[in-house]
């Protein structure tokens, strides 16, 4: 199948199944293609006017924060990026903060990293949350994802999930003087402050791991996957959402400190 | 990086990414959607909100359409 006859079934599957209608068959002349998906947006009762939404009844007294993609800091990155943009974060936050009937928040992480002020400020906003924050990490918890992770008060590592610690890189226009060095330096130290602060992790053995050569191509850091995030006490334990939410649990009722 | 056995031909994405359009934010009920305008029409595909409930409600499902 040539890809662009793949991509208009694709579509067309897709804007069916989004609009809730049957699947035509290839021969049908009323299959939705290009043309006519615009035409065929669902009738007036599937289509919400807005501010006609009805609120849902059940509600959970955990909210959960998403951090994926890559984290957006004050430029904003191009359309095609999966990003997690920080202005939409914190009052979130502060509004569980706030919260009377909210009583924990799970943390659920899969990022590549990003920019380190904006992770930084979200890190440094959950650790000094007053209601528990369980973290999460899936997939990936890579560069600034490693504080975000800490900063909750217990944090949980999938198996298979992947952990990157590596200095911080900048670009831009480079002055070659020592100062530019001694800056780097301080700017590095923010995170590894953070990050000895709120782990089990020694100063010397982060600044090992992320000073460690042939391990990750083309640059030096490490790769810590699933337990060994564990064993050099970045993480708390392995494990996966039953264990993340339980976790949760023993700290909303008290159980563990 | 991929682990597929999908012909990479029919892979979205390998060459550069194809330009999207810059998505707009919207609040609904006190729940932020991310989603494409089209004219009248409000396309979701996000929904940026930190309460479990409001992902399991289906009318600001991702895919739905909103009109003005």
């Amino acid at each position: 199948m040539d890809t662009q006859k793949y991509t208009k079934y694709r579509d067309a599957f897709i804007s069916c199944m989004a609009n809730d209608m049957e699947y035509y068959s290839e021969d049908d002349e009323n299959c939705p293609n290009e043309e006519n998906v615009e035409q065929s947006i669902p009738q007036e009762s599937s289509v919400m006017q807005y501010g006609m939404m009805p609120i849902p009844k059940e509600t959970s007294d955990i909210h959960v924060i998403t951090v994926i993609g890559q984290i957006e800091g004050h430029m904003v990155l191009p359309p095609q990026n999966k990003t997690t943009k920080y202005e939409h974060i914190i009052p979130q936050l502060i509004a569980i903060e706030e919260s009377k009937t909210i009583k924990g928040v799970i943390l659920i992480l899969n990022t590549v990293g990003g920019d380190v002020e904006a992770g930084l400020a979200l890190a440094e906003l959950i650790s000094t949350m007053s209601k528990p924050v369980v973290s999460l990490v899936l997939g990936g918890g890579h560069s600034i994802g490693v504080p975000l992770a800490l900063s909750a008060k217990r944090s949980v590592i999938a198996s298979t999930a992947a952990m990157t610690v590596h200095p911080i890189r900048m670009n831009g226009l480079f002055i070659g003087s020592p100062q530019t060095y001694d800056y780097m330096n301080k700017m590095q130290e923010r995170i590894i402050g953070f990050v000895t602060d709120h782990s089990n992790i020694s100063r010397e053995k982060f600044t090992q791991l992320m000073l460690n050569t042939g391990d990750v191509a083309n640059e030096i850091g490490t790769v810590l996957v699933g337990d060994e995030a564990v064993k050099c006490g970045l993480i708390h334990e392995v494990g996966g959402i039953d264990t993340a939410m339980r976790r949760l649990r023993e700290l909303i009722n008290g159980e563990v400190k | 990086m991929l682990h597929t056995i999908v012909p990479l031909e029919l892979i979205q994405g390998l060459k550069l990414p194809k330009k999207r359009k810059p998505t707009e934010f919207m609040t609904i009920n006190g729940v932020l959607l991310e989603g494409e305008r089209n004219g009248d029409y409000f396309k979701i595909t996000r929904v940026i909100s930190s309460d479990p409930s409001s992902y399991m409600n289906k009318n600001i499902s991702p895919g739905n359409v909103l009109k003005r």
